[in-house]
């Protein structure tokens, strides 16, 4: 349990989406100049 | 103080401040450019909150509360597919749409397949979904000021949808920014307000959490209480095409004041949007089953239960005006894109123009600004009939549009030898499937209920562009190098 959750339901709900979003920010980064 | 003097005391204040922002936003109006992109000039923290405001809805409050209290606060929660929703956005359109200088996605459809009869179907499409959403949230509206002030349901919508259409109509998407910049702090301040009411009631986050997995076993698991794989794989793939063609964003890329503006916008968007889907979801939603579930007959009733059991008079007024300023967030958005498709792209860009009929901006700014107040008025009369769930509603106009776009935008951003003749084809078949699909959910029907209508529709789609792709002659449109630039 992490939160009150069980590991795979945090991992669906914070884990992946934060991974997702970070992404998208260093992409934004990347191609800051185009 | 009863709860509906205070309700009509905090409407008033927020009905005023309304009508003052669509005033002030009305000056300075000379065409269509102003109305619908604002002049292109909105920047990255009126964005964001612009996208967050527009996408928080009154049935995203409401319903996502009922829904996840009913089946579980993760199963409903989909956290991943709003992320890869938004980075599709990110990656595949946010350049290309703020590049091509157009207004409305039926605009960026025609420069880029050179076709108007795809910005005519395009147009009617999202006028007709627009329309749909509309009235979702125009019911939610009656639900929520009812309980608020204590109105007759048909007297809430009236009084609802003329304020949104008033400050629409008069500002256009200048008035929808500024408006929601005062609805997302009130939405924000409201929720926010639930929180240590609902930790005295029951505890902490964790103990919240490990209360709704004792009372209904499954909750908190990626499945929740009653859904089997199929049905959920089916929502996640919904959410996700879902949001990578969300119109209320897309159309908002338009007016970014530049390219790193509308790129920049979309990972906070997306942060803000799953901060709140998490609160209430698995927050306000493990409130709900706990303390509220035996005593409702349906779930839209949990979240207004909630709030009335735990809250006293002023938090709960405070709370259901946010709700219904959550609503008007959404339904400016969804009015001006509607008003848009039938004023800018069918009637100018359809009829006029390719039949010479030379008209002034002041006259196209007229026709948006009356073309405004009639899909406005239809949406409430519409909404006046029993249309079922809000959420049901709400989740079959994102089919439609989601079936009608998603093949079609992401294979002509993507590639400049996808035809019109595919791309329209594909939108065509992937939105009669969905559409007749939905009609035989909605009665019932048992082999329809399978799946989500959505996912025939999308499949459809996907296999009549590749089909009609594979078999036509490669036409590609004038102005493609300008878009997608040479590499693609």
């Amino acid at each position: 349990m992490i939160l009150g959750l069980p590991w795979l339901s945090f991992v669906m709900l914070f884990v992946l989406p934060t991974i997702v979003i970070v992404a998208m920010m260093v992409y934004c980064w990347k191609t800051r100049n185009e | 103080m009863p709860i509906n003097t205070l309700g009509a005391g905090f409407f008033a204040v927020y009905l005023v401040l309304m009508l003052a922002i669509g005033w002030l936003a009305s000056r300075n109006q000379n065409s269509s450019e102003d109305f619908l992109v604002a002049g292109r000039s909105i920047g990255l923290g009126v964005l964001i909150i612009g996208n967050v405001a527009a996408m928080i809805h009154g049935g995203a409050i409401v319903s996502h509360v009922g829904l996840a209290a009913q089946v579980g606060g993760v199963a409903v929660t989909t956290s991943l597919s709003y992320a890869l929703g938004f980075a599709v956005i990110l990656m595949v359109y946010a350049k290309k749409l703020r590049k091509s200088g157009g207004m409305t996605l039926p605009d960026y459809l025609a420069y880029r397949f050179n076709s108007r009869a795809l910005r005519g179907w395009s147009a009617i499409i999202i006028a007709f979904t627009s329309v749909l959403y509309l009235v979702g949230q125009i019911n939610v509206m009656g639900f929520i000021l009812q309980s608020l002030i204590g109105l007759p349901t048909f007297w809430g919508k009236l009084l609802g949808t003329f304020i949104f259409v008033a400050y629409v109509a008069m500002g256009g998407l200048r008035a929808v920014m500024w408006t929601n910049i005062a609805q997302f702090v009130v939405m924000w301040l409201a929720l926010i307000c639930l929180v240590p009411v609902i930790n005295q009631a029951i505890g902490s986050w964790s103990e919240l959490l490990v209360s709704v997995e004792q009372k209904a076993p499954g909750w908190t698991s990626v499945q929740g209480t009653t859904w089997d794989w199929r049905f959920l794989l089916s929502w996640y793939i919904l959410v996700f095409v879902g949001y990578s063609t969300r119109m209320e964003l897309v159309t908002k890329l338009f007016a970014a004041r530049d390219i790193r503006v509308a790129r920049w916008s979309i990972p906070a968007t997306a942060f803000l949007m799953i901060g709140f889907l998490l609160f209430g979801g698995l927050y306000l939603g493990a409130a709900a089953r706990v303390l509220v579930w035996d005593q409702i007959t349906t779930p839209d009733q949990a979240f207004p239960m909630l709030v009335a059991l735990l809250a006293g008079p002023w938090i709960s007024a405070f709370v259901f005006t946010a709700v219904a300023s959550a609503t008007m967030s959404t339904t400016d958005s969804l009015l001006l894109m509607s008003g848009a498709s039938i004023s800018h792209d069918l009637i100018r860009k359809c009829f006029h123009e390719p039949f010479g009929i030379t008209r002034s901006e002041s006259y196209y700014l007229q026709i948006i600004r009356y073309t405004t107040v009639i899909v406005g008025l239809l949406a409430f009369l519409l909404s006046l009939m029993n249309l079922g769930l809000i959420w049901q509603i709400v989740s079959y106009a994102f089919a439609v549009m989601a079936a009608a776009f998603f093949f079609p935008l992401i294979a002509g951003m993507l590639s400049k030898l996808t035809s019109a003749k595919a791309a329209l084809l594909s939108s065509i078949f992937g939105t009669v499937v969905t559409v007749v699909w939905t009609a035989f959910t909605i009665t019932k029907a048992d082999w329809a209920l399978v799946t989500h209508p959505v996912m025939p529709g999308i499949l459809t789609s996907g296999i009549v562009l590749a089909a009609v792709q594979y078999f036509s002659v490669r036409n590609n449109a004038r102005p493609l190098e300008k878009i997608l630039g040479s590499q693609s």
